[in-house]
């Protein structure tokens, strides 16, 4: 029975430890990435009886790691602004998605201009983009309503799409990172 | 649909989550819109851009095998950490491997070999032999019967007579 139930758990969590230590990865530094990972793992370890074979894991992991995530913030306050209340409803339309705001960015550019979208956004982000798990799936995940999540995504990206643009919007002087930001790719 | 009711859902639909019948729709309106359909690739770039630079990390092998850890009975640890530091793995047959050991199992190991060699001596050397047939009740003897000697005495109650006749030869 134990050997069993430790064969299931290698064959359907241990494939998506790669996966949730990226995503942990874009929550927080290295240090506490692998504390995130580990503790979702060993929590995911000790209820894995409750994990229905064939379900996706990769979303039943990622509930955990939201679990751990919340329970760690807890303890450990981050510095994060709310969300006002009317950012957590409605669409924002893309009227003006038509320019190509998106250059050859490199990726260091795109993860801190990630690092700055706000902790719930970014999950949905990460979720829906990332690990393409379907609205139904993240808003299990995170614990809110298909509405919500739609919300978030939307915003996501829109925020997101906003923080790589600025350095174009300014002269690359003016702007605060911009320069050595420039410098990566020269 | 027109492009204002298009730019609402392009979320949704990049995203597969548009009905059947609002996604041929859209699918309509972005065969004849050129904006829309800028719209759309940039959202698509956006996703590409994104999922490559989150790949760009690797979980460090000391987390890996940490997690793999978390599922194995401590002997398996054991068995794969002793196996990990023969790596690269060789074809030796198994009697020329080498065993790695922790050192305080070793220790624990040479620690219960001593003490036992030294109880074992210990004991062998406290109790002397004793005769076979001390278990066996003692025939009753007369009180006048005469004092023994090597001839008189009953060596076949020793151990079928095999060690008492040894002893009877040295005599």
């Amino acid at each position: 029975m134990g050997r069993g139930r430790a064969g299931r758990f290698e064959r359907a969590a241990l494939p998506h430890l790669a996966d949730v230590y990226r995503f942990a990865r874009q929550l927080s530094d290295e240090q506490r990435a692998q504390d995130l990972v580990q503790e979702t793992f060993l929590r995911a370890w000790k209820y894995f009886d409750s994990y229905e074979d064939g379900s996706n894991c990769r979303a039943w992991l990622y509930r955990i790691l939201r679990n751990v995530w919340n329970d760690r913030g807890r303890r450990q306050p981050r510095l994060e602004i709310p969300l006002p209340e009317r950012e957590e409803s409605g669409v924002e339309p893309y009227y003006d998605w038509e320019g190509e705001f998106l250059r050859d960015e490199l990726s260091p550019e795109i993860e801190r201009a990630l690092a700055q979208v706000p902790e719930q956004y970014r999950w949905a982000l990460l979720l829906a983009d990332v690990e393409e798990l379907s609205y139904q799936e993240i808003a299990r995940v995170m614990d809110c309503p298909i509405g919500t999540v739609m919300s978030r995504v939307n915003r996501g990206r829109r925020t997101l799409a906003r923080l790589l643009r600025r350095p174009v919007a300014g002269a690359r002087g003016e702007v605060g990172e911009a320069p050595d930001v420039y410098n990566l790719g020269s | 649909m027109d492009c204002k009711e298009f730019r609402e859902v392009l979320d949704l639909y990049a995203d597969g989550e548009l009905s059947p019948d609002a996604a041929s729709a859209a699918r309509l309106h972005l065969a004849e819109c050129a904006p829309c359909r800028a719209a759309e690739r940039e959202l698509l770039r956006l996703r590409g851009a994104l999922k490559l630079a989150v790949s760009r990390h690797e979980p460090p092998p000391q987390l890996v095998s940490a997690v793999r850890d978390i599922s194995r009975p401590w002997w398996r640890r054991l068995m794969c950490d002793a196996g990990a530091r023969d790596e690269p793995r060789d074809a030796r047959p198994f009697w020329r491997k080498r065993i790695a050991l922790p050192a305080p199992v070793f220790a624990l190991l040479l620690v219960a070999l001593v003490g036992f060699g030294l109880l074992s001596a210990r004991l062998r050397t406290a109790q002397p032999p004793r005769p076979a047939v001390r278990s066996e009740p003692a025939p009753p003897t007369p009180a006048t019967s005469p004092p023994r000697d090597a001839s008189s005495f009953d060596f076949a109650r020793f151990d079928q007579g095999g060690r008492a006749s040894l002893y009877k030869e040295r005599r």
